[in-house]
């Protein structure tokens, strides 16, 4: 009798501890998928917030300079309503000024880096455009304002492309060794260029010889005004 | 006199919006055929950078990417799924308008190495000849990139 009673109590137990492991069981897996699929939702809300960043950065830009933009034009509207005819030579002299530098028309002197490139082997010369390619569109991305490849300013229509033994930068022929020019922040210039799998060494991997020099003051030419043809751009007016 | 002088060095300086002859490029990624290393299907910063510099080898005489002028200081470089050019993200498909003699930048394009890979990566490419393209002036603040240098000789 007790022995039955006692088996009879071992069933139960093992019963119920049976079906408390499958609600467990049941349990932990309900809550697992509720993490994992919160854990997608997140993924989704990230991307969302990084789009949402995108454009935040890049609309905070635009107002930025849509609010210098006005400020220039109420500056120019004051002294064409306003100013007296000197006044208004000046400004637009001043203008013209800070137009031709940024376009590269005036020599500048600023702080910057100057980058000698060589080839060590000759068959490695063929790569000589991508190389300087890469590097001075990784020298452009690091806020430079101004270049010069062996005395050549690079403006918005300098090409860099070989043509049979020499490179051909703004319609004139250049060899190696490469004398590279760049007036910029001498820090941000120098860690971009230096980061560890960065731009140096891919240029490595070509063959190129970087050296990379930092000085406080460079001089860089104006381009040579013959190389720049405007002759088919009709200006919009009022833009 | 003066205001021409200006104006010239501002269509120069990509400060005035423009218009001639010239071609139209659209670039994409290609359509993705196969698993694997989705790199290969889709448009680097270094196909931007050659094809505008074939173009500047035809005599191009203005250049915009998705509407972003190209100054002497724009870079176009890769970041995550966008390349960046003047500061900006940009996302394919990039159109790139170029004023020029059509033809010589249509041939020079076709020359230059960057169009084999391009064609051989089955990236999706369309090229038009167009007798106005209007390209918008560089709507950055071109103040901030001059402002490094101490002293300006004229």
């Amino acid at each position: 009798m007790i022995t039955n009673k006692a088996k009879k109590g071992t069933v139960i137990r093992n019963v119920a501890l049976t079906i408390t492991c499958i609600l467990l069981g049941i349990v932990i897996s309900m809550q697992y998928k509720s993490i994992q699929f919160k854990n997608t939702v997140n993924d989704q809300d990230l991307k969302t917030i990084n789009d949402y960043q995108t454009r935040l950065i890049n609309l905070t830009g635009e107002r930025d300079s849509l609010l210098q933009e006005k400020t220039e034009y109420q500056r120019a509207l004051s002294v064409f309503e306003q100013g007296s005819p000197e006044e208004q030579i000046k400004y637009l002299m001043d203008e013209s000024k800070k137009a031709k530098t940024f376009a590269g028309l005036t020599d500048v002197t600023g702080p910057g880096v100057e980058i000698i490139v060589n080839f060590a082997k000759e068959e490695d010369f063929y790569d000589a455009d991508t190389v300087l390619q890469k590097l001075i569109n990784e020298i452009k991305a690091s806020d430079a304002q101004a270049i010069s490849i062996n005395g050549e300013r690079i403006v918005s229509m300098t090409e860099i492309r070989l043509v049979g033994n020499y490179l051909a930068i703004n319609n004139k022929h250049y060899g190696p060794p490469f004398n590279i020019k760049v007036i910029g922040n001498v820090k941000s210039l120098q860690s971009a260029l230096n980061i560890p799998g960065g731009v140096l060494s891919d240029l490595k991997f070509y063959g190129a010889e970087v050296n990379i020099l930092a000085k406080d003051e460079l001089q860089i030419m104006k381009v040579d005004e013959n190389s720049i043809n405007i002759g088919l751009l009709k200006e919009i007016e009022n833009s | 006199m003066l205001n021409k002088t200006v104006n010239t060095n501002k269509i120069i300086a990509g400060l005035v919006d423009v218009e001639g002859s010239g071609i139209e490029i659209r670039l994409d990624d290609a359509q993705v055929t196969s698993e694997g290393n989705y790199n290969f299907f889709i448009v680097h910063d270094i196909f931007l950078t050659e094809i505008i510099n074939d173009l500047r080898f035809a005599g191009a005489q203005a250049i915009s990417i998705n509407g972003e002028r190209i100054i002497p200081m724009s870079e176009q470089l890769c970041l995550g799924p966008s390349v960046r050019v003047n500061g900006k993200k940009l996302f394919a498909p990039y159109i790139i308008k170029a004023v020029g003699n059509p033809k010589v930048l249509e041939e020079q394009l076709k020359k230059g190495k960057i169009y084999s890979e391009i064609i051989s990566k089955n990236l999706l490419f369309d090229m038009t000849i167009q007798n106005n393209i209007k390209i918008s002036k560089y709507n950055g603040n071109y103040l901030k990139q001059i402002s490094v240098f101490e002293e300006v000789k004229e």
